[in-house]
């Protein structure tokens, strides 16, 4: 197999806090394959906006490596950084704080371009900005709009647009949709769908709606507290569910099927402990039914079937 | 609908223009305007009007006249003309306040900005200097400072400057500090903006609201505090003219000559006013969500 496009070697990130380090990713490994889409699943707080931002160097990372096209970009210098933001970028989860108020959306969507000097002719920018703004479709008389006069929908297809200028290889989707109801969800959905047929672009989309990232990805990963549960492929991880949390969030979704209301679901209790100096081993143990004396100690990731993993002692 | 309509008239104008659009529609700010600018060319021509020798010059024969023909605004006791006397410390007053504007401005703006944007150690340290500074009134501040230094207009321009540059750095700081972690900025961070072009871009217009409304406000005040200053003796030295001095050294004889009083009162309460509109103007002005 190639290169995978973007892959992460023993990624973490912890922040310091009053009380001591909060462990925020711990020990992520992941490969995104050019034009495919890896979903990234888990509660809010589990981590999965700070991987997404640790990979973009939006937060340094504590240790590890992130790899683009095999080079580990951890190491560059803000020049060398420069040049690979180009084909890394990122699509935030809300369409009203991520998108400069005093700008026009003509400015927003050309200001990637201005800042990064690939296109210097004014009159190129603006032709470049109406490609974009067709292929994100928004009409072209929407240019000199601000944000807040156009709707979440709208919003987002800005944001997107945004992101697009640059001719991106890689984009980060930190919950792109959940802002949105549902219907424009799906436009949305669709469109990023579409603009990666085209562009073989790669996504990570991050995500907390089991169905929306079921509908768009090729490989989700699940985390729980900064830590990879579960790594599959789509269909995999749905039909064969190995890890308990995974589980219990596939046993969350609602279901319309009236018959397997009946059937007892897998019910999770108790909370979330504290990510601040974790114990070692499963940070899933004290809540799960299963868990041994061992799961307090470790954890390490199995490969239970080609392309299945599973860090749990017991799978 | 609206939508529709007002796409076509602002699709010619840059976001500067609109600002400007957007700042001429505001009345009370266009008089704002209108006040200060009648103000500032009144006190520039000033030699035009009437010679220096006007202000000094004793005329005991008309002292206390009320103001008539000859004497626009009357005499004082010494017989000097009240207005030549206004006219050349407008002068004093209101230059003096925008430079103390200024100078607090620029500093404050580097200071606040650099402790909201770096944070950490730079913020600790930056922060407890203003602290200190803030912990003592400011118009005591300043007649401490003036004190040290001795009168004198350039040294009560620095020592009201030194006064209001905590207020200056706080303002600032809070602006920067809340605007430094929104998604906008991160999403400028993404395509590779470097910090001084996130801050030019993003930040300070974003931020540059209540930074100009307090800049203005500060600049009414502190034509007062000049004037304070004045009135106290710790200003500028009579017989030199300055609105607040001018109030201070008649007010022996404000009671029976209200005048003396009132005219180089009215003419402070016009310059703070006529700056305050302009700022709540420009505040307006510079928010897209305001109508069009």
């Amino acid at each position: 197999m190639s290169v995978p496009l973007i892959e992460t070697v023993n990624l973490k990130k912890y922040f310091k806090t009053g009380k001591g380090m909060l462990h925020a990713v711990e020990e992520v490994n992941l490969k995104i394959e050019e034009g495919k889409t890896l979903g990234v699943v888990g509660e809010s707080g589990c981590g999965k906006s700070t991987l997404g931002r640790t990979i973009l160097r939006l937060h340094p990372a504590t240790s590890g490596q992130v790899l683009y096209k095999g080079e580990d970009i951890l190491k560059y210098s803000k020049k060398e950084m420069r040049k690979v933001n180009v084909n890394m970028q990122m699509v935030f989860q809300d369409p009203y704080s991520s998108l400069d108020p005093r700008m026009s959306v003509r400015g927003l969507i050309s200001e990637p371009l201005e800042t990064c000097g690939t296109i210097k002719d004014k009159k190129e920018i603006g032709r470049h900005v109406e490609e974009i703004m067709e292929l994100c479709g928004l009409p072209a008389n929407h240019a000199n709009l601000y944000p807040h006069e156009l709707d979440g929908g709208l919003r987002q297809r800005v944001g997107l647009a945004r992101a697009m200028t640059l001719d991106p290889k890689f984009i980060v989707c930190d919950e792109p949709v959940s802002a949105l109801d549902v219907s424009i969800q799906a436009q949305i959905l669709n469109l990023l769908m579409d603009l990666q047929e085209q562009k073989k672009l790669s996504y990570m989309f991050i995500t907390h709606d089991l169905c929306v990232v079921k509908h768009i990805s090729d490989e989700i990963m699940v985390m729980y507290m900064g830590q990879v549960v579960e790594r599959a492929e789509t269909d995999e991880l749905f039909a064969h569910p190995a890890h308990p949390y995974t589980k219990a969030l596939l046993a969350a979704i609602p279901t319309i099927d009236l018959s397997s209301r009946k059937k007892e679901r897998f019910v999770l209790t108790g909370e979330v402990s504290n990510p601040i100096n974790p114990e070692p081993g499963c940070r899933f143990a004290h809540r799960c039914p299963y868990a041994t004396a061992k799961c307090r100690e470790d954890n390490a990731p199995r490969e239970i079937s080609p392309g299945h993993f599973v860090a749990c002692n017991l799978c | 609908m609206s939508l529709g309509k007002a796409k076509k008239s602002l699709s010619e104008y840059s976001t500067g223009e609109l600002v400007m659009f957007r700042f001429r529609k505001n009345k009370l700010a266009m008089f704002g305007v209108v006040l200060l600018a009648v103000i500032v060319v009144t006190i520039l021509i000033a030699p035009l009007i009437s010679s220096y020798d006007a202000v000094v010059q004793m005329n005991m024969a008309d002292r206390f006249q009320s103001p008539n023909a000859k004497y626009l605004f009357g005499t004082d006791e010494f017989g000097r003309d009240l207005f030549a006397r206004i006219l050349y410390g407008g002068r004093i007053s209101m230059f003096a306040s925008l430079a103390v504007i200024g100078i607090a401005f620029v500093i404050g703006a580097i200071m606040g900005g650099a402790a909201g944007y770096l944070g950490g150690k730079v913020d600790t340290v930056l922060m407890r200097a203003v602290d200190v500074l803030m912990a003592v009134p400011s118009v005591l501040l300043a007649m401490a400072i003036i004190t040290a230094l001795g009168n004198g207009v350039w040294k009560l321009i620095i020592a009201l400057a030194v006064s209001q540059v905590a207020r200056f750095a706080r303002t600032v700081r809070a602006s920067v500090l809340t605007l430094r972690n929104v998604e906008y900025v991160e999403a400028a961070r993404c395509f590779g903006a470097s910090s001084l072009k996130i801050i030019l871009k993003h930040i300070l217009p974003n931020g540059i609201g209540p930074i100009i409304v307090s800049a203005t406000i500060t600049l009414g005040q502190t034509i007062l505090s000049i004037s304070s200053m004045g009135y106290l003796g710790l200003g500028v030295a009579s017989p030199t003219p300055e609105w607040g001095t001018i109030i201070s050294e008649n007010k022996m004889n404000i009671g029976t000559y209200p005048y003396l009083g009132l005219i180089p009162g009215i003419c402070i309460c016009l310059a703070v006013m006529a700056v305050n509109f302009i700022g709540d103007g420009l505040r307006d002005a510079f928010d897209p969500k305001t109508k069009n």
